[in-house]
């Protein structure tokens, strides 16, 4: 039942026959989880708690930076700096105080990926890197859940309903990573704010048609968007049997090394380093040169570490001493994957990624 | 057969901007993979699906004219 409130809350959905009350209601009973809160959690969030999930959840253990902020308008500048659960949850609750909404203020790791999920109906994915992609497939594919893919790229953004009633998965449509360097981060090659808005409202359009059952599921189809030329271009996927055997068992006790390895190998292999391995050459006083890639240069890392943006690692490339061995790290290990690269083709032999980033080694220190 | 082939996220990157370009007398799939790779040989280095006419392939196929081909590489990001 909904309450006078809710009925009034409601009631532009409520007009529209495909939703009406009965939809309304499988709305409120429903339990979604968006893994991420950045620029397509962003969206996803504010519309999936204005149409009134009932019971709504955002993963990320990220804080909210200012270079954020022009596509991710949950957030202020009042934010900058805080936990982005702990920022958005209060806002949500003030768009929609008729439903409940939990933060769980970690990133989705092998390790809690299938507690975190088992308890909701639909996994939404709002994140940026793909190790985290292949992992929420995984535990979809092992939990018996649908999600809701995105990404964006520059101009242009990819979406499908995947593992959706015995549809494909992310494995059937790319069964390997890309190559290193050739599928980059929005930190490194940048966003169009509005494209990131596009495709988190069609990942929230998308979860909708899921729960109230009106309207055509985009399962078995990859659509892609181009937002510069007006282009919705749908393609037909198919579901490949053959993939199913590659998705790893969860249940059994994955590390996350082995999809951060997984993505990282895919042609030439990088060059990474563990953060149990780094405390232990800390120790022994080896000398290391830590470099920071990351836009922002937080200070919260290691000390005497150099900080050079990823952007600008080309032009202060000298900055870097050849003699003594390089360890580059980002917020969660991708990026400094890709710098790794620049540093190995420009000459420099001794270069090392932090597997897992400064997230992996704040997790580790405490 | 005269045949397009559309190019989405990073490879345009690999064509040099294009998004879009005509290929004559081309008889089927692979003979527009071999024609690709050696006029932008920098897309042996990416990750992609190929679709025909809306659908993902990952067999040869005999084409046919106005047949319209597109690579699809995965986006990171979000």
């Amino acid at each position: 039942m909904l309450s006078r409130e809710e009925q009034n809350y409601y009631n532009r959905h409520l007009l529209l026959e495909d939703i009406a009350e009965e939809g309304q209601l499988a709305l409120k009973n429903s339990h979604v989880v968006v893994i991420g809160g950045g620029g397509l959690g962003s969206p996803v969030l504010s519309y999936l708690a204005g149409a009134g999930v009932g019971h709504l959840a955002v993963v990320d253990g990220d804080r909210v930076s200012l270079s954020n902020l022009h596509r991710q308008p949950l957030y202020g500048h009042n934010n900058v700096g805080e936990l982005k659960t702990a920022a958005a949850i209060p806002k949500l609750k003030e768009l929609n105080p008729y439903i409940e909404l939990k933060g769980f203020s970690e990133n989705l790791t092998a390790g809690n990926a299938l507690e975190i999920i088992k308890n909701y109906d639909i996994v939404v994915d709002a994140t940026d890197n793909f190790p985290v992609r292949y992992l929420i497939n995984d535990a979809c594919i092992t939990l018996g859940k649908p999600w809701v893919f995105a990404s964006i790229d520059r101009f242009q953004g990819q979406l499908s309903v995947l593992n959706y009633e015995d549809g494909p998965s992310y494995r059937c449509l790319f069964p390997r990573p890309p190559s290193p360097g050739t599928a980059r981060a929005c930190s490194q090659i940048g966003v169009l704010g509005v494209l990131a808005g596009i495709l988190g409202s069609m990942q929230a359009n998308e979860v909708i048609k899921m729960i109230t059952g009106r309207g055509d599921v985009l399962s078995g189809k990859l659509l892609m968007i181009d937002s510069q030329k007006n282009v919705f271009y749908n393609v037909a996927v198919k579901k490949n049997e053959k993939s199913a055997s590659d998705v790893l068992d969860l249940k059994s006790g994955v590390a996350d090394s082995e999809y951060y390895n997984f993505c990282s190998s895919a042609l030439n292999g990088f060059d990474e380093i563990s953060v149990e391995e780094i405390k232990r050459k800390i120790d022994r006083k080896e000398k290391i040169q830590f470099l920071d890639i990351r836009s922002e240069n937080y200070n919260d890392g290691f000390s005497d570490a150099l900080h050079i943006p990823l952007k600008e690692l080309d032009q202060k490339i000298d900055m870097i001493d050849v003699n003594v061995p390089v360890v580059v790290y980002c917020e969660k290990g991708v990026d400094s994957m890709t710098a790794v690269d620049k540093l190995k083709n420009s000459g420099l032999k001794n270069v090392f990624s932090l597997l897992g980033g400064m997230q992996a080694w704040k997790t580790y220190q405490s | 057969m005269k045949v397009s082939v559309l190019f989405f996220g990073s490879l345009i990157d690999a064509t040099g901007g294009k998004r879009e370009i005509q290929l004559n007398d081309m008889q089927d799939m692979d003979s527009v993979k071999n024609n690709l790779l050696k006029q932008f040989p920098q897309l042996e280095n990416y990750t992609f699906r190929i679709a025909l006419n809306q659908k993902i392939l990952d067999e040869n196929h005999d084409l046919i004219d106005n047949d319209v081909i597109a690579l699809l590489p995965p986006f990171a990001g979000g």
